[in-house]
């Protein structure tokens, strides 16, 4: 299995001082399903910036998909994103948007033809089951509805490598077996899903690789 | 045919921030309207001065006026003398009486020379110049005082050169102007398209974190200013259509030759005044929206 996530010696150092993430190496193969879980301040967030080129490594290497991103440029970091789907909070709905137009947004992005857009964004909120919302704004959905939403606007591009912040948090059970589920789904058809959770019960009754970090070092 | 489809939706997204802040979209329109109205005002009445200038420029004349006393040997030896100067095209002569019918005949005066006693007008001979160059007519009438039996000599090209003059002063300080506007014209839309970014700045964090390049982000807002500036320079080309109407419309009763002075911009200045507009206000919103995104993270 060729790895499509490699850490190589990442250490990560916000102003300040702070190691949010010390010498971590660690590597995932195409079409993984990877936990990553560890305590409030372990690092899982960082991990996943670090991934998507929001925050830059202050040593080492991350490597996606044979691109190194430390060292991509401003303008060629945009054609990396096209290739994630990013399901995290700096990545929210828009709220004067409409259901459809924020799942639209990456197809627009992309220059995606209007009419495919409309069949790939009916398709996503199908998957997600939320066929028919198009026109609602997000806030007058539920927590577990807009996560959905989230989540269809980070598939509809067809990415190779989706990336998830604590999608479960503040969802009942039954709504956060319904959004794992739904990764399970992209898992399924050959996507490499990694979600950063401290979300115990979920993470066993969706059992899968784990990688464990504790202030900012992998530990399992 | 991707690109056409990016351009097609900035194009959307520019009419979407205009619908999303119409206040401050038209306010600022306003602004830039009032702006490049002021040195489009100026080079109108300019240009509509040095037009005229050049139809008076057609026939510059020297008007010499001849001693009450002359008779026809002085005034036949004036014309001799004058014919040969250097720079005098042509020489015609104007008797007094001829003079004073062409003068009651001018509207208004008719009643003022009935009530004159004599014919107060000199024999006058008028001498039309080659050409209109301030020197030559200095040359010209310097030679022409010192023949005999000349009491005076007066050029219109004096006032014509005058004329000039003012109007490429007048077409300076519109330059000047205009240029002073342009930079105020680009940093109106500088601080309208900052400001509108800022009110959008989750939506281009989050466009930029799902793949947006800076162009993609950036394009929607220089379309914008691009729009309102080409809407202030409509706006200005009407702003000084009517200043021009109103102006020319007081002073025709009283001074026709000056309202002809200045002429209601053609469709040529609004077009042109729309382009200009429309420039400025795209180099000013390209500017507010280089670094809009900047950092690693936005990309």
């Amino acid at each position: 299995m060729s790895a499509t996530i490699r850490f190589a010696g990442v250490t990560k150092r916000y102003p300040g001082g702070h190691d949010a993430l010390v010498d971590a190496s660690f590597e995932l193969g195409v079409g993984e399903f990877v936990y990553l879980t560890g305590p409030s301040g372990a690092g899982k967030s960082t991990v996943l910036k670090l991934v998507a080129g929001i925050e830059r490594p202050t040593q080492g290497t991350v490597m996606v998909n044979q691109q190194n991103v430390g060292r991509l440029t401003a303008n060629s970091l945009p054609w990396l994103r096209r290739n994630l789907g990013l399901v995290m909070p700096e990545v929210g709905l828009l709220d004067d948007r409409t259901v459809g137009d924020n799942v639209r947004l990456p197809l627009d992005i992309a220059g995606v033809d209007r009419v495919e857009a409309g069949r790939r964004v009916r398709a996503a909120l199908e998957k997600v089951g939320l066929a028919g919302r198009e026109r609602q704004k997000p806030l007058a959905l539920s927590g577990g509805e807009q996560q959905r939403v989230a989540i269809a606007r980070a598939v509809v591009n067809r990415p190779s490598i989706l990336l998830a912040d604590e999608p479960t948090a503040n969802l009942d059970r039954v709504a956060a077996d319904t959004v794992l589920g739904l990764f399970r789904d992209f898992h399924a058809v050959g996507v490499t899903v990694v979600i950063a959770t401290h979300d115990a019960g979920t993470m066993a009754r969706h059992d899968a690789r784990r990688i464990a970090l504790d202030r900012g070092r992998v530990v399992a | 045919m991707k690109a056409l489809r990016a351009h097609l939706h900035a194009w959307r997204r520019a009419w979407a921030i205009a619908r999303a802040t119409p206040l401050l979209s038209l306010l600022v329109v306003v602004a830039l309207a009032t702006a490049l109205a002021l040195p489009l005002f100026a080079a109108a009445v300019a240009e509509g001065a040095l037009a005229a200038v050049e139809r008076i420029d057609a026939k510059p004349t020297v008007s010499v006026f001849l001693a009450a006393q002359a008779g026809p040997k002085e005034r036949e030896s004036a014309e001799r003398a004058l014919r040969g100067l250097p720079g005098v095209a042509a020489v015609r002569f104007i008797p007094r009486d001829v003079a004073l019918a062409e003068l009651a005949s001018v509207e208004g005066m008719g009643d003022v020379v009935g009530g004159l006693e004599g014919n107060p007008l000199p024999d006058t001979l008028v001498a039309t110049l080659a050409d209109a160059d301030p020197g030559t007519a200095s040359a010209v009438t310097g030679r022409i005082r010192s023949i005999a039996g000349v009491a005076s000599v007066q050029s219109d090209v004096a006032w014509v050169t005058r004329l000039a003059a003012i109007a490429r002063a007048v077409r300076w300080v519109g330059a000047l102007l205009g240029a002073l506007m342009a930079v105020a014209v680009v940093a109106a839309t500088f601080a309208a398209a900052r400001l509108q970014a800022l009110t959008h700045r989750q939506a281009i964090a989050v466009a930029t974190l799902l793949g947006a390049t800076r162009r993609w982000v950036a394009r929607p807002y220089v379309l914008h200013g691009m729009l309102q500036g080409g809407a202030a320079g409509l706006g200005a080309a009407g702003i000084v259509a009517a200043a021009i109407a109103g102006l020319a419309n007081i002073l025709r009763p009283t001074f026709p030759s000056i309202a002809d002075l200045v002429a209601v911009p053609a469709v040529p200045w609004a077009l042109a005044a729309v382009a200009t507009g429309a420039v400025l206000g795209f180099a000013g919103a390209w500017l507010a929206t280089r670094d809009l995104s900047s950092s690693p993270a936005a990309g």
